[in-house]
């Protein structure tokens, strides 16, 4: 059928044809659409039974005469009725054409709008707010509903729909369609609602984790190809839309735990020693390093008159953020006990802390290392007592720096358990170093671990520096051993050394040389410039130069016995009223006991054994030290500078 | 009633060693190699002249002793003309070795008023 509008177009066209036939002696033309009448000429209309009649089968179009009649006429009459039934068609073509077109600019236009709206939208239900409304808009719809799956999070369901769904029955198609994409057709489900039956779903395709789709209940269930090209348009838009809010999401997650992890950084190296106290006598050092932003470890230094010095370092068992809680309760609940009870021992503070979190510990199956000492500078009586804690390490001079072993058990594990405590006579230069696992137990790319031999070697080398020296060269050495892009557990050291009145260096110079004699010039060289440079007499520069070139001599001869292949490392340190010069080397170790060295009777005419007497007639301090197949020796020469 | 002479001849042969520098472990060896090669030729008087020497440790005392050892062994002496540097005189003191090795000036090498 024509739409009478239509006709309208071609009124003139009519008005002609029948103006032509009034001449050819009609008296009427009347103009009929399916029966209905739609145009007359003349004016008036005759209520007569037309003499001719014509029509055009295809546009429904008829034509009836009056006053006219004849065979002739008649084919004439078809005729003109065929063209103008085809001239109304191409018409009708032309207005579908114009009208479909308008359709797509007005889809396009929408789908426009949709980019533009989503592309504000930040939240997740927005965006799916804005595709099932858009959707339905554009596709001329009844509605639209969408669904996102995330783990771990509840689904997310959004319809826009005259008469809404249960979000069950949304959520059954969609995991349907999820694990079914092909099958479009949920018609045979039982549980689908026969609704849902004719719904056409779409993925949106995110990200592999995440799931999401697009149902569309479409009024037919014909989809034309402008359809599905507006369908992949829109799902493209909508799978950007959802990946940028997850982005969005995501991003504003990450930067809230990173704003609480530098929360919880911050109180965690607020409970920290803020400043270490100074006591004559004794230099001590603490560091803690966590691996992720807060960790297990801890330490704490405190003095005042009524105990000397007291000091507790501390691992919890695990990392992150359950050791970091369980460390700030051990670290407060240990504080308090130290203030609480200043007049108690180091194992009865253990005792006390294993009595107090016990219970805490065990709920969750954790436990705590913890080594606590008492030091008296007076007496340089240290008091202590390790639950578990390991490494320790105990440097003193002349002797094998040794382990600590941590025998008794952790906090957190048995009721009751009475802890022991145990005590050291310290002397000056002696040195102990207390950490946690993270060091010895850091593996380098072959994954072999640090290892106690590294750390004694290192403490051995720079026993002569101050405790916080020690602590860098210790956490350089280890950090440079296991990569530095990677830390895999906490570090934290406490380092207590014995020092006397120990004065700042001047001048300090380090070099290695072959066990040769030729050799042995280069030292005595160095250390004279150095001496020198430093304004150290030339009475003391000889001396010091002597005992050197003994030890020296000694370490050719009989720790390396000869084999010019042997490394001797030598370091020459000046103070404001010391020399001091320490070796190291990978020979022999010295057997015999520097105490009970006495200079030959020279009556003797000895040819040999002279040298460890001369050392110990020039020099004022003299210290051997063996450990783990190095040997290492101090010659130290007090100075009143002129 | 013609005299009667009995002549003896006594020929003592010093050696003179004259040392400067340092003598030390890595130099030692070459001064005792020296020293040996005139003891095997029965030679007992040594005198070391250690005036101008810079520096000297047990390894270089060690040849001093060690030619002492044998000079006296062969009925001779060493007899060293002291250093003038402190440098090198100290480890003698320190191992007592002054108390034991003669001290001598140079004009003192040939015993003079005789």
């Amino acid at each position: 059928m024509i739409v009478p509008t239509l006709m309208q177009l071609c009124r003139s066209e009519f008005e002609a044809l029948a103006k032509t036939w009034l001449l050819l002696g009609a008296i009427q033309v009347t103009l009929h659409d399916d029966g209905l009448l739609i145009a007359h000429y003349p004016g008036d209309l005759l209520a007569a039974e037309p003499d001719l009649s014509a029509s055009d089968p295809n546009s429904g179009l008829s034509m009836h005469l009056y006053g006219i009649k004849g065979a002739q006429w008649q084919i004439v009459a078809d005729a003109q009725m065929h063209l103008l039934g085809r001239l109304l068609g191409s018409e009708g073509e032309m207005d579908s054409l114009t009208g479909s077109l308008v359709e797509t600019q007005d889809r396009l236009v929408a789908l426009y709008d949709l980019t533009r709206a989503t592309r504000g939208a930040m939240e997740i239900r927005d965006v799916l707010c804005l595709l099932a409304v858009e959707s339905t808009r554009l596709l001329d719809a009844h509605g639209a509903f969408a669904v996102v799956k995330i783990p771990d999070q509840a689904p997310i369901i959004h319809q826009f729909l005259d008469s809404p769904y249960p979000n069950e029955s949304l959520l059954l198609v969609a995991d349907l369609f999820f694990l079914h994409p092909e099958d479009n057709n949920f018609k045979e489900c039982s549980a689908v609602p026969p609704g849902l039956g004719n719904v056409v779903m779409l993925i949106l395709s995110v990200r592999p984790q995440v799931q999401a789709c697009l149902g569309i209940l479409y009024k037919s269930r014909e989809i034309s190809s402008p359809d599905s090209k507006l369908l992949k348009a829109i799902t493209d838009q909508g799978s950007a839309s959802l990946d940028n809010a997850l982005f969005h999401l995501e991003a504003v997650e990450s930067a809230r735990l990173e704003t609480e992890m530098t929360l919880a950084r911050q109180v965690q190296t607020a409970l920290l020693p803020q400043s270490l106290p100074k006591i004559k006598g004794v230099d001590i050092y603490g560091i803690s390093i966590p691996a992720s932003q807060v960790g297990g470890d801890f330490f704490f230094i405190t003095s005042n008159s009524e105990h000397a010095l007291t000091f507790y370092l501390g691992d919890v068992t695990g990392k992150g953020m359950p050791a970091a809680l369980l460390m700030s309760m051990t670290n407060t609940s240990a504080r308090s006990a130290i203030r609480y009870m200043p007049f108690s021992e180091p194992h009865i503070l253990i005792d006390r802390l294993n009595n107090d979190l016990l219970e805490d510990y065990s709920a969750v199956d954790m436990f705590v290392t913890i080594f606590v000492g008492m030091f008296d500078p007076d007496t340089h009586q240290l008091l202590f007592a390790n639950a578990g804690q390991s490494p320790v390490i105990y440097a003193s001079p002349n002797q094998e720096t040794i382990l600590l072993e941590a025998d008794d058990l952790p906090v957190g594990i048995f009721e009751n358990h009475h802890y022991s405590m145990k005590s050291l006579n310290l002397s000056q230069g002696d040195i102990l170093v207390i950490t946690t696992d993270g060091f010895n137990e850091t593996s380098n790319e072959k994954g072999e671990l640090f290892g106690i031999d590294r750390m004694k070697n290192i403490i051995n080398r720079n026993s002569h520096r101050s405790a916080k020296e020690i602590a860098e060269s210790l956490c350089a050495a280890v950090s440079e051993y296991g990569g530095s892009d990677r830390q895999e557990d906490d570090r934290t050291l406490l380092i207590m050394k014995v020092t006397g009145d120990e004065k700042p260096v001047f001048h300090q110079t380090e070099m290695e040389v072959y066990a040769e004699y030729e050799q042995l010039r280069i030292p005595a060289q160095v250390l004279r410039e150095v001496c020198s440079a430093a304004g150290v007499s030339e009475d003391l520069i000889g001396k010091c130069e002597l005992a050197l070139q003994e030890l020296l001599t000694n370490l050719v001869n009989h720790a390396y016995e000869g084999n010019p292949q042997g490394v001797i490392r030598v370091s020459i340190q000046v103070t404001a009223d010391r020399v001091i010069m320490q070796t190291e080397d990978s020979g022999n170790r010295m057997e015999s006991d520097l105490d009970s060295v006495e200079m030959p009777d020279p009556l003797l005419l000895q040819e040999s054994g002279y040298g460890m007497a001369i050392i110990k007639g020039l020099m004022d301090e003299v210290t051997y030290r063996n450990g783990e197949g190095k040997n290492f020796w101090l010659l130290a020469k007090n100075y009143t500078k002129e | 009633m013609a005299v009667e002479i009995k002549t003896v001849e006594y020929s003592i042969k010093i050696i003179v060693i004259a040392l400067k520098g340092r003598l030390d472990a890595f130099e030692a060896p070459a001064l005792r190699k020296q020293c040996d090669a005139y003891l095997s030729q029965n030679i007992a008087h040594f005198v070391f002249d250690l005036s101008e020497l810079m520096m000297l440790d047990s390894a270089g005392l060690a040849v001093l002793v060690s030619v002492l050892k044998h000079a006296r062994q062969a009925d001779g002496d060493v007899r060293l003309i002291w250093p003038k540097e402190e440098t090198a005189s100290r480890i003698l003191k320190l191992t007592k070795f002054d108390q034991v090795f003669v001290s001598i000036e140079p004009s003192q090498i040939i015993p003079k008023g005789f």
